[in-house]
């Protein structure tokens, strides 16, 4: 038992839940040795958003080149790995069942354990990759494509929402809003960067839910009211500010986003707040947060906020520790929601 | 020498063991759970009976399709997860080639098809020559055009017919007629349509020196949805 301090554990990671065939190898959870990520985007870009059967294809083709790769670029193995996780959810059921497929069947020829995760708590995880210092609890909050949420991160494998979307994902507000504006896809980046030179107190845009004393959040209102605002240009022949409505669109988001975020740390009494998922590459939204009073918060560089392996790989770990895997009949679960655990 | 088959391109799974080309054991499972329930436990199951490792295995042999994309793919990722450790070459057939191949030294055209919904079919020709099973030609047609086509290349041959377009679309074939004047015609059962992994013609499968993880592809036969309406619009 003496050297099990000095040893290493390995996990290979794998992740396929929407357009992004990505592997990493991690030692000890938190030190990343390898991080692959092969993006379809310029495929789906031709067809103005994922196609789930296109992505699965691509992610077939792919993934074996993807693992090689990931061992090459970490100088080990597959004799050296401890543990194979993989995203089974949520996401695209034909993209994740390619992931899961190849990691179950790695997993049984190895004879190591598969470790199944779920994709947005792997995005909570990116966190302690890029933060060595940061330890549960705290709250945090998840703002994605998909996904709008806020989380009571008890300890590494314990989660609550505490606070949900009630109809739109703030993500796929940018992206319908970048649509309509005939700004290109994905949304988020380009709204992002228009929205640096615009003014974000042009256009008037509601902020729902704001005073409400829950957590929840809704943002089919706003993408409307912007919609609206565009026609009713368009009508009147008035020209439209694109880094206008950019700015003051993603300054009504952040609004939102930060009076909840703060509600949710008086609320839990945690004065930490870790940001998460794609959305937490926007800049406004950082700047804006880092204004909070008090708080310690945490986000993680651009690099692992987008979809990565690495993050799959340390959530995996800490489950690992925690001793729980799956199982030969592990399944993909789309619809997966945050805490949930559908793999026995 | 032993090999491992894959199939996972119906509704149901199959896994199966050949050494030195010869059947040792397979698993059949036509239940209602999905490929990513069933064939985990299958692959366990052949190899438990036999003893055997997965080190132990020196190839494997998979249905690359055509058939439900995700069953195919499934089946494929499954086979990829298994041979890349080891470095072990996987060889494709396609799901028409199975079928045909439970139908060993029948004389005459082997002729299965597969539903591919709206009145199209998956389908290939295969004929015994010898110990061989040779592969005329595959493809995919809408039914009712194929028949005559068939009909035009190979007249006056012994035709059987398999695979589960012949459930599917029992109207087509209650009238041989549109068949022509085969010199004999014969549908196969229902159970003889269904795809198994122990009946594959293992000699007869084509296997590339340069097969690995890294060269199998899926033979969906099929653009995917979003790509046709594209070259439509
Ligand atoms: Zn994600």
């Amino acid at each position: 038992m003496a050297n099990m301090e000095n040893k290493k554990i390995i996990t290979l990671a794998i992740e396929t839940s929407c357009d992004e065939t990505a592997c990493a190898v991690l030692r000890n959870g938190r030190e990343v040795l390898a991080n692959e990520v092969h993006t379809q985007i310029d495929i789906h870009q031709t067809f103005g958003g994922v196609v789930p059967e296109i992505a699965s294809r691509n992610h077939l083709d792919k993934i074996s080149e993807i693992i090689e790769r990931a061992l090459e670029q970490a100088g080990v193995g597959f004799d050296d790995v401890d543990e194979i996780a993989v995203t089974y959810g949520p996401g695209l059921v034909g993209a994740l069942l390619v992931g899961l497929s190849t990691a179950k069947a790695l997993a049984y020829a190895l004879e190591k354990p598969l470790i199944p995760v779920n994709h947005i708590e792997g995005h909570i995880a990116a966190n302690y990759i890029a933060h060595p210092d940061l330890k549960p609890p705290f709250a945090c909050l998840i703002v994605s494509g998909g996904h709008t949420h806020l989380v009571d991160v008890k300890d590494y494998t314990t989660f609550e929402i505490i606070g949900r979307t009630r109809d739109d994902a703030a993500g796929e507000a940018f992206d319908k809003i970048a649509r309509t504006l005939g700004l290109g896809y994905p949304g988020g980046p380009i709204v992002d960067r228009l929205a640096k030179e615009g003014n974000p107190m042009a256009i008037d845009f509601p902020k729902a839910m704001m005073d409400q004393d829950h957590l929840d959040f809704s943002f089919s209102g706003l993408k409307s009211a912007v919609l609206n605002y565009l026609n009713s240009c368009r009508m009147k022949q008035v020209e439209i500010n694109v880094p206008d409505v950019c700015a003051s669109f993603q300054h009504a988001v952040i609004e939102v986003l930060k009076a909840k975020a703060a509600q949710a740390l008086s609320q839990t009494g945690y004065d930490t707040l870790v940001l998460a998922g794609g959305v937490a590459a926007n800049s406004g939204l950082r700047a804006s947060l880092g204004q909070l009073k008090g708080i310690k918060l945490y986000y993680p560089p651009i690099s692992l906020c987008t979809d990565n392996a690495a993050m799959i790989g340390c959530a995996g770990y800490y489950q690992a520790r925690a001793g729980q895997s799956g199982s030969l009949a592990t399944n993909a679960v789309p619809n997966l929601k945050i805490g949930e655990k559908k793999y026995e | 020498m032993k090999v491992l088959v894959i199939d996972t391109s119906s509704m149901a799974a199959s896994t199966a063991i050949f050494e030195d080309q010869t059947l040792i054991k397979e698993c059949f499972l036509d239940t209602k759970e999905t490929h990513s329930q069933k064939i985990m436990p299958l692959v366990d199951e052949v190899m438990t009976h036999t003893q055997t490792k997965v080190s132990e295995i020196d190839a494997y042999y998979v249905c690359e399709g055509p058939g439900s994309f995700t069953g195919v793919r499934i089946g494929i990722a499954t086979a990829k997860g298994l041979a890349q450790p080891f470095g072990k070459p996987i060889y494709g057939f396609s799901s028409m080639f199975l079928i045909a191949s439970g139908f060993k030294g029948v004389s005459g055209l082997i002729i299965p098809m597969i539903d591919a919904k709206r009145m199209d079919v998956y389908y290939g020709v295969y004929e015994w020559q010898g110990e061989v099973l040779a592969t005329l030609e595959e493809g995919v047609e809408p039914l009712e055009t194929l028949l005559v086509a068939l009909q035009d290349k190979y007249p006056n041959q012994d035709l059987l017919f398999a695979g589960d377009a012949l459930t599917a679309y029992p109207a087509v074939f209650e009238n041989p007629q549109i068949l022509g004047e085969s010199a004999s015609l014969i549908f196969a059962s229902e159970a003889d349509s269904i795809p198994r992994a122990g009946r594959i013609a293992i000699s007869s499968v084509v296997t590339p020196e340069s097969a690995s993880v890294h060269t199998i592809r899926a033979n969906y036969m099929r653009k995917s949805q979003a790509e046709r309406d594209q070259s439509h619009a």
